[in-house]
Formats: C-alpha cells, sequence, structure tokens
C-alpha cells in the first residue's frame, strides 16, 4: 500500500485529544515555524512546495498568503486587522473529503490555519462549518478548545509574541456559501450572495478586511509541507500539479471511498485500482469528475492523467476531487436533470443569466426526460449555458452549466434518443 | 429601535411559547447583543434549537434586540434552507437527492417514503410527528444512499431500512 500522507491520521489518531494529535507528530511545525521562521519564510515554502488550492479554483496558495501579506502594508500592517478564514462548507455533490479531514483529524487543520495567521499577519480565524457537519463542527470546537489550553492558541503563542485566535461558525443551509464572498457574507451576519471581484479577499475580504480563505483540505497540507519539506512536497505529483490529492470515488464503483494519490494518476488507476473496478463488472458509461459544477467524461478518457493540465482541455477538471461515476444503462439526461435542479436550488438570484438560466436549462432538461423535447432543445440548451458561463456574476453561475455541455459533447446520442420518438 | 409596522401579522396561538421559552429566548439574544448583526446566524440556531421554528414573532424580538430591522431578519431566516419559518414535525428526515445518492437509489427511497406517511418532500405527516424534505449533498457519498434523522447521519440505506427508520421513530 502508498503511503498516505493527507489522510495518515484518519481513523488511527483520537480526533477528540490533542495528545494523541501531538504523538502522531502534530504542531511540531507550528513550533519550527514560531521558533525558526519568519513570515516571509513560510510563504516562500509554502509558494516552493507547488500548493494550489484545493477548494476548486486551483489558486496557488503562497501567492495568496503573499497577497494577504502584503495588504495594508504600505499603511501600519502591525495595527491593520486581517483574518484567515478555512471553507468548510463542503457542499459540491459528490464531495466528501473536508468532513473526513474536520472528523478524523480536525488539529491537523487548525495547525495548517494557525500557520496560515503566522505568515498572513491575521489575528482571527474562522471555520465556516456547514451547518449539517454536526460532528465536524463539535469536533473543531472541542480541537480549539484544547488547542488554548495548551497555549497553541490565544495570546502570546509558545512565547513567540505571535497571538491568534479561532472561531468555529456553523452554515445555515445554502450552498453559494461556498463562495468566498457570499461566504463572508455569512459571517457578517447577512444572506449569502456573492460580492462582486474585484476586490479580491487578500485586499477586501471578511468585514472588508484583508482576509485569505483556503479550503480545509489546503489547510491540511501545510503542517506536512513544513515538516517534510517543500522539495519533498514539489518532488510529488506533476510539473503543472505538485503534490497529492485527495480522491472521493462514489456512484457504480465496488469499494466508493477516499483515496490519496499524487497528481498526474489515472483516472483508471483510481477507479480500477484504488475504488476495486465496476461494481457487478458493469461498463462504465460516465464519469463526473471535479465535482457537480465540473465536467462529464466518458469511457474513452480513463487513460487520461488528473491534474491541473490534462483535464481543462477536456472540458472537465480536478476541482474537488470528487469522482463520480456511472455505470452502462444510467439515464445520463436524467442525471444530468437532476443535477440542473441543485443549481437552479442554490442560485441566489442576485444575476439574470444564473437566475433566469438555471431555470430554463431544468426546464428543457425536464422536457428532454419526458420525451416531450425537440431536436432544436438540444442546440437552445447548449446556447443558454454558454450564455450563463461568459455572463454570470460568480463561480456557480459560471460553471454550473459545464457538466450540461460536457453531457451533450460526449453522450449527444443519448439526448437525441430522447428526441427520436 | 425599529418601529412596530403596521401590516398584519399571522395569528399565533397565544400560548405558543412558554414564558420560560420567552426567557431563554432574550438570553441567547442578551449574550449576543453586543455583535448585532454580525451574531444574526449563530442567535438564529440558537433560537431555533429552542422555538423548533421562527416565526415573525420571535424574529421580531431578534431584530429588536440585536438592533437591526425586522425585514433583515427576515431576509436571512428566509435565504438559508436550516431555518423554519413554519412548525416542524417532532423529528425530521432528510434524504439525499444529488447526483450519486440519486444514481444509488434515492429516488425509489423517496418513493417509498411518499407512499407510506403519505407526504411529500416538504411536508410534515398530520400528527405531527416526522417532516420529509429532501436535501443536497450530505457528504458521505461513498455510503450513499445516505439521510439523516435530525443530527444522526444514516448510511448505505435501501428503501426497506429507511421504513424501518421511519418506524422505530
Ligand atoms: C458556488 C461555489 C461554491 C464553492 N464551494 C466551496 C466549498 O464548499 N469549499 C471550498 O473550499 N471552496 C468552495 N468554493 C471555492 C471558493 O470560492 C474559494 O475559491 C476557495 O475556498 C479558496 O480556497 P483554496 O484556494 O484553498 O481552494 C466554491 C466556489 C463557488 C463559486
Ligand atoms: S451566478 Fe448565480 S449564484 Fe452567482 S451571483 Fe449570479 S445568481 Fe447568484
Ligand atoms: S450525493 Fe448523497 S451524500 Fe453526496
Amino acid at each position: 500500500m502508498e503511503e498516505r500522507i493527507l489522510l495518515a491520521n484518519c481513523g488511527v489518531i483520537d480526533p477528540e485529544d490533542i495528545e494523541s494529535y501531538r504523538k502522531a507528530g502534530g504542531y511540531k511545525a507550528l513550533k519550527e515555524v514560531l521558533s525558526a521562521k519568519t513570515p516571509e519564510d513560510v510563504i516562500a515554502e509554502i509558494e516552493k512546495s507547488g500548493l494550489r488550492g484545493r477548494g476548486g479554483a486551483a489558486f496557488p496558495t503562497g501567492l495568496k498568503w503573499k497577497f494577504t501579506r502584503q495588504a495594508g502594508s504600505a499603511r501600519q500592517a502591525k495595527e491593520d486587522e486581517k483574518y484567515v478564514v478555512c471553507n468548510a462548507d463542503e457542499g459540491e455533490p459528490g464531495t466528501f473529503k473536508d468532513r473526513m479531514l474536520l472528523e478524523d483529524d480536525p488539529h491537523l487543520v487548525l495547525e495548517g490555519m494557525i500557520i496560515a495567521g503566522f505568515a498572513t499577519g491575521a489575528q482571527n480565524g474562522y471555520f465556516f462549518i456547514r451547518g449539517e457537519y454536526v460532528l465536524s463542527i463539535s469536533r473543531m470546537e472541542k480541537a480549539i478548545e484544547q488547542a488554548k489550553q495548551k497555549g497553541l492558541l490565544g495570546e502570546n503563542i509558545l512565547g513567540s509574541g505571535f497571538s491568534f485566535n479561532a472561531h468555529v461558525r456553523a452554515g445555515a443551509g445554502a450552498y453559494i456559501c461556498g463562495e468566498e464572498t457570499a461566504l463572508f457574507a455569512a459571517i457578517e451576519g447577512k444572506r449569502g450572495i456573492p460580492r462582486l471581484k474585484p476586490p479580491f479577499p487578500p485586499t477586501a475580504g471578511l468585514w472588508q478586511k484583508p482576509t485569505t480563505i483556503n479550503n480545509v483540505e489546503t489547510l491540511a497540507n501545510v503542517p506536512i509541507i513544513i515538516n517534510r519539506g517543500a522539495d519533498w512536497y514539489a518532488g510529488l505529483g506533476t510539473e503543472s500539479s505538485k503534490g497529492v490529492k485527495i480522491f472521493g470515488i462514489s456512484g457504480a464503483v465496488r469499494s466508493p471511498g477516499l483515496y490519496e494519490a499524487p497528481f498526474g494518476v489515472t483516472l483508471r488507476h483510481l477507479i480500477y485500482e484504488k475504488a476495486g473496478g465496476m461494481k457487478g463488472d458493469k461498463p462504465l458509461k460516465a464519469i463526473l469528475c471535479g465535482g457537480a459544477a465540473s465536467g462529464f467524461l466518458s469511457s474513452e478518457h480513463l487513460d487520461t492523467p488528473v491534474d491541473y493540465q490534462s483535464l481543462p482541455p477536456l472540458g472537465s477538471g480536478v476541482g474537488s476531487g470528487a469522482i463520480a461515476v456511472f455505470a452502462e444503462g444510467v439515464d445520463i439526461v436524467d442525471i444530468v436533470r437532476q443535477n440542473a435542479g441543485f443549481f437552479l436550488h442554490e442560485s441566489c438570484g442576485a444575476c439574470i443569466p444564473c437566475r433566469v438560466g438555471s431555470k430554463q436549462i431544468y426546464d428543457i432538461l425536464s422536457r428532454l426526460v419526458k420525451g416531450q423535447g425537440a431536436e432544436s432543445d438540444i442546440d437552445l440548451l447548449v446556447d443558454l449555458a454558454e450564455t450563463m458561463k461568459i455572463s454570470s456574476r460568480c463561480g456557480l453561475g459560471i460553471a454550473s452549466p459545464t457538466p450540461v455541455l460536457t453531457a451533450v459533447k460526449y453522450f449527444k446520442d443519448d439526448f437525441l434518443e430522447k428526441v427520436r420518438h | 429601535m425599529p418601529e412596530e409596522c403596521g401590516c398584519k401579522e399571522e395569528k399565533l396561538p397565544a400560548d405558543e411559547f412558554s414564558p420560560e421559552d420567552w426567557k431563554k429566548i432574550d438570553e441567547v439574544i442578551e449574550a449576543h447583543r453586543e455583535k448585532g448583526l454580525d451574531d444574526l446566524l449563530p442567535v438564529l440556531h440558537e433560537v431555533q434549537k429552542i422555538c423548533g421554528y421562527l416565526p415573525a414573532s420571535v424574529q421580531r424580538r431578534i431584530a429588536a434586540g440585536l438592533d437591526i430591522s425586522p425585514s433583515t431578519v427576515y431576509g436571512v431566516v428566509t435565504f438559508y434552507t436550516l431555518y423554519y419559518t413554519k412548525p416542524q414535525g417532532k423529528k425530521c428526515l432528510r434524504v439525499c437527492d444529488s447526483v450519486t445518492c440519486y444514481d444509488r437509489g434515492s429516488k425509489e427511497l423517496v418513493a417509498e417514503l411518499e407512499n407510506k406517511l403519505g407526504i411529500k418532500p416538504g411536508e410534515t405527516t398530520k400528527d405531527g410527528q416526522l417532516t420529509l424534505e429532501t436535501v443536497s449533498c450530505l457528504g458521505a457519498c461513498d455510503k450513499a444512499v445516505v439521510a439523516m434523522l435530525d443530527d444522526e447521519t444514516y448510511y448505505n440505506l435501501t428503501a426497506e431500512q429507511v421504513s424501518e427508520l421511519v418506524e422505530e421513530g
């Protein structure tokens, strides 16, 4: 078995006991950072590791931290409030990795956040955790409490002069709050409506203050990189996509679950080796790769390496690392319709292309599924999807047409089947 | 302090919440008063735990206590799906109907429940015991079909098992 890196502690240590985490080497990275490194050193190390955001957008993490560190430094940087926010609003259908990290290894994520706070010059951090993740919320609250007691949070951490506090906020059931600016609005007590960007969070984030927002898995990588070094980390994966990634494989496979692998691993390896192949040896029909707002692929694409370079030309992406597998016999148009129903429900309604487009796309797909559509409906579908992509305000409206477009591209016959009556 | 508006409010049974409940509600508000709007979401979570839902009378109390407008509170309550403006069943069963669970049989499972309970998702049984909802991905797709009964998550559910779950209550 390959070495587990990010999931090494999951199911092994007691997530409710800080000593259990420490015995596994926990909080060593934080100690090292506070005693021997400057914030600039830490940022340089993360930059060198090649770590990119694991929340979907894949922005280079070191660069994000640097922007936040530099924000306001022309003025008196010391007085300026800054924040670190951990995006734990995991709600992308097919995605279940952050929940595991939060439930089974909360201190790893917390340690990552404290280091991010030190590097960016923040004084406070927020975990915004999905309201439905009841256990994740209580585990993180407990982790924060224990870290405080051990002097790893609060005033003058480990005598370093650096002070940092962490807080948990529970979401209230809105997928759109995973979008970073909508998430800030939710913490601020408002409706989760995305703001226009720019300004970006490192300039004006939570309460308009410079903010670094990182995904749970992104922060979980941080202590590991500090402990084992950027060079080691960058040696994993491929040139364009460094390091390891957690993949959540679900659906028509024998052993669905979370598997980690270096970038560049093929879909075939993930599905047929890691997840044990297709349940009942059925032929594979489709893969929804990267999450519900990413693209469908077909069995032709099984030998594609999963990385930031290979998937986008196919209309898909690494996204959250979700890999939902569908077997031959599935009604793919109905799956696309059901998925579109999710985005129709979750569209916040602030901009017209997404609000109206999501509804029209859902209605057309429903027509097609019922056998009441015409061939021209398929063109209309593509036209609407393209329009949404270029004119929506936030990532939801920009990305949610992707599964529709890729399904039409790779499973055109299934769509045509629906209109031949 | 925002003025009372003149519009007609839904009539509620006068004794819906006991004086003790109101006292608890006020205590929650008091603890967050200083933070005002910033703490609106945590306040709504805590108050809903006391009341079971957030009717207009409660929303107004919160608005006054946090010194924000009732429309702000109403806007937030109605934006998020975990806040309720109508009374809910004693228990709530949430069945995931996102892609993987849908492919693995949540549709059939929901049909079975509709049949058995005589209600559709979003509705509550006549005896007020159970509210049925379909919800999006609960983050356990490897164990589809997934459902939550209140705060407890259930995995790898079949139509049969979910029937039993509902019977046990
Ligand atoms: C509709 C929508 C939902 C999102 N949901 C999440 C989410 O649940 N978790 C997450 O980490 N990022 C999510 N993102 C991406 C965030 O906006 C943001 O890019 C991310 O938190 C940045 O962290 P990273 O750089 O570490 O990936 C979402 C984006 C959009 C547009
Ligand atoms: S794209 Fe959709 S979710 Fe995003 S702001 Fe517009 S309506 Fe809201
Ligand atoms: S799709 Fe049902 S738990 Fe994720």
